[in-house]
């Protein structure tokens, strides 16, 4: 197992690299930088000249690259253009924003998306089952940033139950109680999309397993209903949904930009969408390999965990 | 890799469980407070200080006269009066107790506070905050445009040849970290901007403030309290680009200690308010100067929240999560208004509207094509339906208010379809023609671009045009105005910012079309108009070189160099217990006459 692990890091060195030079090229292939946007609309093609020189962006891109690497191999990832704060800084305190955010709604989506999934398989086409597979297509149809805006209106600016934005109140000391407060309306927003899709998977996977022969001869023994559905048949479904919560995981990890936007939550995806608006060059790069470092992450523990809950999988 | 059947290591409970605590410290951890963000330097207290008395609307005016009595021209140099605007500026409102602190609500998160290099006009509003400069428009008085006043000079000279500026400062002033703002501090600043032998020299700085600083010939300390600076070639423009955000004078001390690259994220200035820290993304907090030459604001301080959603943002303004924002959309205006504790106020934003026609390539090269999309553009409807009174039309360079070079003489555009269509049939296009235009998706211009482009593409329908819209990306349209236009292209959808007359010259010249600069897109080449507005570079007289803009300005209409829409104005709305606000007709403003009752 252990071999495994360092095999899988050891080849996520090149699948980095190669994410590096492509964040690269796609900045220098969009048309217009950081320059451009420093100097403002009306500045002359000499003005923009001098502050693409102070900002390096005039030598060639194979030095730019380099130079970037280098300092990037040491755990430097440079400055901002905009903010002129360590990149490094700024992109790991965006992540943990957005990891509270995508692990609150992750453990909401699982709680509900699996609780609906087994309920609707255990019991196919009752009306528990119709209406939660109304509920997912529901949550799989609609815009993340629509119900948002929904629970904002009604539940912040119609019952005045949870504030509109942010992680804290800016006026209170903060603490437990003031984040989880704020955390709420976001969490949900993006819970209500993820449950859906969790929610789906379970039931198809569910309804496979319970139709097995020794799922009926359980049954035949006197296996209570619950420890059948939950103890059993449920370790057995859990492999393809444990699949679809790293996908969904690592979607929500990568910044749910609309969401982060919507409820001004300060996550690593609005900061990304500015830095890529702004063209700032190396938060874009050190913000989607941050984003790429987790991603690997994720995959190596989705495939430990199949390990752990399925004895038949090993690794060497 | 090889699946075998082994014994665990570790068992499916335990695991969970490890899980189970590893998510719970890692919330607890998050809940607790955060470690402090990068703090300004605390300032040295300096000693005897004393609070200079703020100045009201009828001094700010006077005090230059009064330093140049009767303003009278010498053989060597021409004393300048402060102009003020025509209508008498309001004083700010009666203010509530002092103390407390505003929370405000910004739509888009300020960028570094560098004091020469441009973030946008969010992050210059706060740079008029923290920082002062020579000369300065006042945004703390409301008036039909902010009127002129002094700012770290109390007068200043200039020679008739408009090449040399001899300042006067304001002694006493301190920068928030106690050293002293003078004629050095001055110099610094300004050869930190040009010299490329400046030890400090940015040449971010350079490029942002060449529109003053490009043409300087040298920079003198005439003494502790008098600065000169010539210019190589007449700059009769040079007092109204100094006050502009990015020619604030930030303490040397600081830019000294941390460099340029950290200057921004710890500045130090002169100003009402002294940056305190940063959250990226949560917070700004800024506290005020007790030591402000111009007296200490009556706030304790306050603090900006990002709230980039239009919704979101008037939510938090609603429950009382923010005291102030700096945008309402033009949906949310009636909301506002129907709510007893918030107050909404339009200020006339310096900008304008419109679109930029191609005058190299046909039909647009053609005077009566261009003339026929004006007389097509229905602006009174769109500023009314569309907008819903956030903008005024617009049919010359510039805003009925806001700006300084406004002219009610000129002849404009109005409405006039019938005229139109009797244009383009003129130009041999009587059977209409078909157009194609770029426009940028928010950001350049107006973020309400799209919409009011489908608006007026069924405008200029009904005379005839097809139009062909094309939408792109902001940079990517700023990429454009800087390459110029294209044969294939006939117009660009824009909006400068135009509160000066100085932008003319960058609309208008012919040697600033690309790939020289980004204000002339449209290959406006006229030889006539290069002429008057080299005429007045080289006029300091200030009511002559208005007259000399204002033939600039018809002359622009005669030839329809633009298609002029509409002049923006910019929603701010507060909370009833923000009390002294002054909404003045510009991007910036000030909160240092606020007071929270």
């Amino acid at each position: 197992m252990r071999a495994y692990i360092l095999g899988r890091l050891a080849s996520a060195i090149p699948v980095l690299f190669g994410v590096s030079i492509v964040i690269f090229l796609l900045m220098k292939l969009i048309p217009g930088d950081a320059a451009q946007v420093l100097a403002g609309p009306s500045a002359t093609r000499d003005e923009v000249e001098l502050i693409r020189e102070d900002l390096g962006l005039n030598e060639p891109l194979y030095i730019q690259y380099g130079r970037w690497l280098a300092r990037a191999m040491h755990g430097d990832l440079g400055r901002s253009i905009e903010l002129r704060a360590p990149v490094t800084t700024m992109v790991i305190e965006r992540f943990k924003n957005t990891a509270i955010l995508a692990v609150t709604s992750m453990l909401l989506s699982i709680v509900l998306g699996v609780s609906a999934g087994v309920i609707s398989a255990a019991r196919p086409l009752s009306a528990f089952d119709r209406l939660a597979m109304i509920g997912d297509l529901f949550g799989n149809s609609m815009p993340t940033f629509w119900l948002g805006l929904v629970l904002i209106l009604t539940l912040s600016l119609g019952l005045g139950w949870f504030p509109s934005n942010g992680m804290s109140d800016i006026r209170g000391n903060g603490g437990p109680f003031d984040l989880l407060s704020h955390l709420a309306l976001p969490a949900i927003t993006l819970a209500g999309v993820s449950s859906a899709v969790i929610a789906r998977v379970t039931r198809s996977s569910m309804l496979e397993v319970v139709g097995r022969e020794y799922v009926t001869t359980a049954r035949a023994k006197g296996l209570s209903e619950r420890r059948l559905i939950w103890g059993h048949a449920l370790k057995n479904a859990i492999l393809p949904v444990v699949t679809v919560i790293g996908v969904q995981m690592g979607y929500l990890l990568g910044g749910s930009i609309l969401v982060e936007t919507v409820f001004s939550w300060p996550g690593l995806g609005l900061q990304l969408y500015r830095a890529i608006s702004s063209r700032d060059l190396p938060l874009v790069q050190g913000g989607v390999m941050l984003v790429s470092v987790v991603f690997v992450f994720l995959n190596l523990a989705v495939d430990l965990l199949y390990a752990i809950l399925d004895p038949r999988v090993r690794y060497s | 890799m090889t699946m075998r059947t082994e014994q665990l290591s570790i068992s499916r409970r335990g695991f969970l469980r490890t899980l189970g605590f590893a998510t719970a410290a890692g919330l607890i951890q998050a809940c607790s407070p955060a470690a402090p963000a990068p703090t300004a330097p605390a300032t040295a207290k300096p000693s005897g200080t004393s609070a200079a008395p703020q100045p009201t609307a009828a001094q700010a005016a006077p005090t230059v006269a009064a330093a140049n009595p009767a303003a009278q021209p010498t053989t060597a140099a021409v004393a300048t009066a402060v102009p003020v605007s025509a209508s008498a500026p309001q004083q700010a409102p009666a203010a509530g107790k002092p103390g407390g602190t505003l929370v405000a609500g910004w739509d888009s998160d300020p960028g570094a506070l560098d004091n020469n290099v441009d973030r946008g006009a969010v992050t210059r509003t706060l740079l008029h905050m923290v920082y002062d400069r020579l000369v300065e428009r006042d945004i703390s008085l409301k008036a039909d445009f902010p009127p002129f006043s002094p700012g770290l000079a109390m007068s200043w000279d200039i020679s008739p040849d408009a090449k040399v500026y001899t300042f006067k400062l304001r002694p006493g002033v301190k920068f928030q970290d106690g050293t002293p703002c003078d004629a050095e501090a001055i110099k610094f600043n300004i050869d930190r901007n040009w010299d490329p032998n400046h030890p400090f020299y940015s040449k971010t700085g350079a490029g942002a403030n060449a529109l003053g600083y490009k043409d300087l010939d040298k920079v003198e300390v005439v003494d502790s309290s008098t600065v000169r600076v010539t210019h190589k070639s007449p700059f009769a423009d040079f007092l109204n680009v100094l006050a502009f955000g990015t020619y604030s004078i930030g303490s040397p001390t600081q830019i000294q200690k941390v460099g340029n690259d950290e200057f921004g994220n710890q500045p130090i200035g002169s100003g009402p308010f002294k940056f305190v820290s940063r959250e990226s993304g949560v917070k700004l907090v800024f506290e005020r100067n007790p030591d402000y030459w111009g007296g200490a604001p009556p706030l304790d301080g306050f603090i900006i929240r990002p709230l980039p959603e239009a919704v979101a943002r008037l939510t938090a303004l609603e429950t009382g999560e923010v005291d102030w924002v700096n945008s309402v959309h033009p949906d949310s205006i009636d909301r506002v208004r129907a709510n007893p504790n918030l107050t909404i106020d339009l200020a006339q934003l310096p900008n304008t509207w419109g679109y930029i026609p191609n005058h190299r390539a046909d039909p647009t090269s053609n005077v009566k094509v261009r003339q026929a999309l004006n007389w097509a553009v229905n602006r009174e409807a769109l500023c009314k339906d569309l907008m819903r009174g956030l903008a005024v039309p617009s049919t010359s360079p510039f805003a009925p208010t806001g700006t300084f070079g406004y002219d009610p003489d000129i002849k404009g555009y109005g409405y006039d379809p019938a005229k139109a269509k009797a244009l383009l049939a003129e130009a041999g296009f009587g059977d209409g023609l078909k157009l194609h235009f770029q426009i940028p998706q928010g950001a350049v211009g107006s973020p309400f671009a799209v919409e009011m482009n489908q608006y007026l593409q069924q405008n200029f329908k009904d005379v005839g045009i097809d139009v062909n819209i094309e939408t792109l990306e902001a940079q990517i349209m700023q990429t454009n105005l800087s390459k110029g236009m294209p044969p294939d292209v006939h117009a660009y959808s824009v909006g400068f910012s135009v509160d000066e007359m100085v932008n003319l010259q960058r609309q208008f010249r012919s040697d600033l079309v690309p790939p020289n600069g980004n204000t002339n897109p449209g290959w406006i080449e006229n030889a006539d108009l290069d002429a008057l507005l080299k005429q007045a570079l080289q006029t300091p007289n200030e009511d002559q070189r208005k007259k000399i803009y204002f033939q600039v300005q018809q002359q622009a209409v005669d030839m329809a160099a633009w298609v002029w829409v509409c002049h923006q104005k910019g929603a701010r709305a507060w909370s009833k217990k923000v009390q002294g606000f002054v909404n003045p007709n510009s991007y910036m403003f000030t909160f240092k006459t606020v007071t929270m009752g």
